[in-house]
């Protein structure tokens, strides 16, 4: 009887010391902060992982691409002026340190008419707390004169860039250091596929084009010629809609887009600390004795 | 006497919910207050803010101080001094002077007031430009003495902790946390 008083007893103690330990200590404002930072973190570690992977593909597939652009025919140089127009021109993208091997000769030997780069179309984003999200936007809006292209678009506390790809991985890192990146992104389209088809249909086009043109020199009745005439028109306005698309694809490959998110930094955005169970600090400093 | 006595229930209930008291002291002007936080401003943008948080066992003075310290020294706060305080009623704090550079390259002065008791840790921090810093360094002495801590239990001792160990901040390296200040433009870092 005594013994199992005893055990009762020590059960009962047991069990309170159990249920003090689980009681919450920390203020409710630290538990959403604790949440809040460990949230933003997950999610940003997946995407630098992501990032790392992908930023290195735009500057290798940029440099295949660019030395493959200065070996496609005088046709296709010519729309590129075209369609880059007021834009200022791309930095040239630095030629591959590793010398090629004899495959990569072997495709240099080829007609210049035959493109083998991959033509990727990169999109990014960046969402970043600053302290100053008006001088955190001049800075941004200031980046096309260092690297190239230009702004397509800008609001209060946003701004879309449109950067040559072989900058892009520069830019963001750059920009990333005005504060506290919360999240970050880079999407790959590959368009290879349709360039090639494109640039494959532009090239029996205009074959059929030059054969037309002959016909048509040959033609002896009206009839004849009208006939050549409308199919050359016909041949004509395709062959419009390739360039067209094509000036498209290589100005979407040739620059990256940019999205830059700021919003101002303060004691309620407080620096994510991973596995910090105190993260009271974070809402301290000069910016927290100022009055907003 | 019929108002009087509810008027001193209420009284007494918001008193004791308060985790300090603070009075404005001369020349600062209280633009915001609530239990766990009170708000004062400077005609010259001088900031004074009293922030609380529930403590927890263990939660000396020795042990937020060193959390505060290595924190803010992680952020690019320099520690320049550091020295003992007591509150109006007693409570042992640390007072911590601090350095530091904006992003936008102005020098500012801020110093952190550390108090624990029982139940809470206050913050009292003051900051603003450097150049008023000589004028605000001796009247935050005063300030300091003037809080009332709450939250100090019988037969307990957070409220009279030891002193911290003369703490200090790492000298600034290269390439700083993400949660540092190089946010200075010019100087990327790692995102």
């Amino acid at each position: 009887m005594k013994t199992s008083f005893s055990l009762a007893c020590v059960c009962a103690l047991v069990g309170l010391v159990g249920c003090k330990k689980s009681a919450p200590t920390s203020a409710p404002s630290e538990y959403f902060e604790e949440s809040y930072a460990a949230d933003e973190y997950d999610y940003g570690g997946d995407m630098d992982d992501a990032m790392v992977e992908a930023e290195a593909a735009p500057s290798i597939a940029m440099e295949r691409s660019s030395r493959a652009r200065r070996e496609r025919g005088g046709l296709f140089r010519k729309a590129d002026k075209a369609v880059l127009g007021s834009a200022p021109p791309s930095e040239p993208a630095p030629e591959p340190s590793v010398a090629p091997a004899d495959g990569a000769t072997k495709a240099d030997e080829r007609p210049p008419e035959v493109d083998d780069a991959r033509h990727i179309i990169y999109t990014a984003g960046m969402r970043v707390a600053v302290f100053n999200v008006a001088d955190a936007l001049a800075t941004a809006e200031g980046m096309p004169e260092r690297f190239g292209g230009y702004v397509q678009s800008m609001s209060d506390s946003a701004i879309v860039l449109r950067l040559p790809s072989a900058s892009l991985r520069e830019a963001m890192k750059s920009l990333g250091g005005y504060g506290n990146v919360e999240q970050k992104w880079l999407r790959s389209q590959d368009v290879t596929a349709e360039f090639t088809d494109l640039q494959s249909r532009l090239k029996a086009l205009t074959e059929t084009q030059t054969q037309l043109l002959a016909l048509l020199d040959d033609a002896r009745t009206v009839e004849e010629a009208l006939k050549v005439r409308q199919a050359l028109d016909e041949v004509t306005s395709e062959l419009e809609v390739l360039k067209g698309r094509l000036r498209q694809l290589d100005n979407m490959t040739t620059y990256s887009t940019l999205t830059l998110e700021f919003y101002e930094r303060g004691p309620h955005n407080p620096t994510p600390s991973s596995n910090d169970p105190f993260p009271w600090v974070d809402g301290l400093g000069v910016e927290d004795t100022e009055w907003k | 006497m019929k108002h009087l006595i509810p008027a001193l229930a209420i009284a007494l209930l918001s008193s004791a919910c308060a985790t300090h008291k603070l009075e404005p002291p001369a020349g600062f002007a209280q633009v915001d207050q609530h239990n766990y936080s009170t708000t004062m401003i400077a005609a010259d943008h001088v900031g004074l803010n009293v922030k609380a948080w529930d403590n927890v066992k263990g939660g000396t003075l020795s042990f937020w101080g060193e959390d505060l310290v290595n924190k803010l020294g992680a952020r690019g706060y320099a520690l320049q001094k550091q020295s003992p305080v007591k509150s109006k009623n007693g409570v042992a704090g640390t007072r911590f002077d601090f350095a530091y550079t904006a992003p936008d390259g102005a020098e500012k002065f801020y110093s952190a007031v550390l108090y624990t008791s029982d139940d809470y840790r206050v913050v009292m921090q003051v900051a603003g430009n450097a150049e008023l810093s000589a004028r605000y360094q001796g009247q935050l002495t005063d300030i300091a003495s003037s809080i009332k801590i709450r939250g100090c239990k019988m037969g307990k001792s957070l409220c009279k902790s030891a002193q911290p160990s003369q703490l200090a901040t790492k000298a600034p390296q290269g390439k700083p946390k993400p949660s540092a200040v190089a946010d200075a433009p010019g100087e990327p870092q790692e995102g």
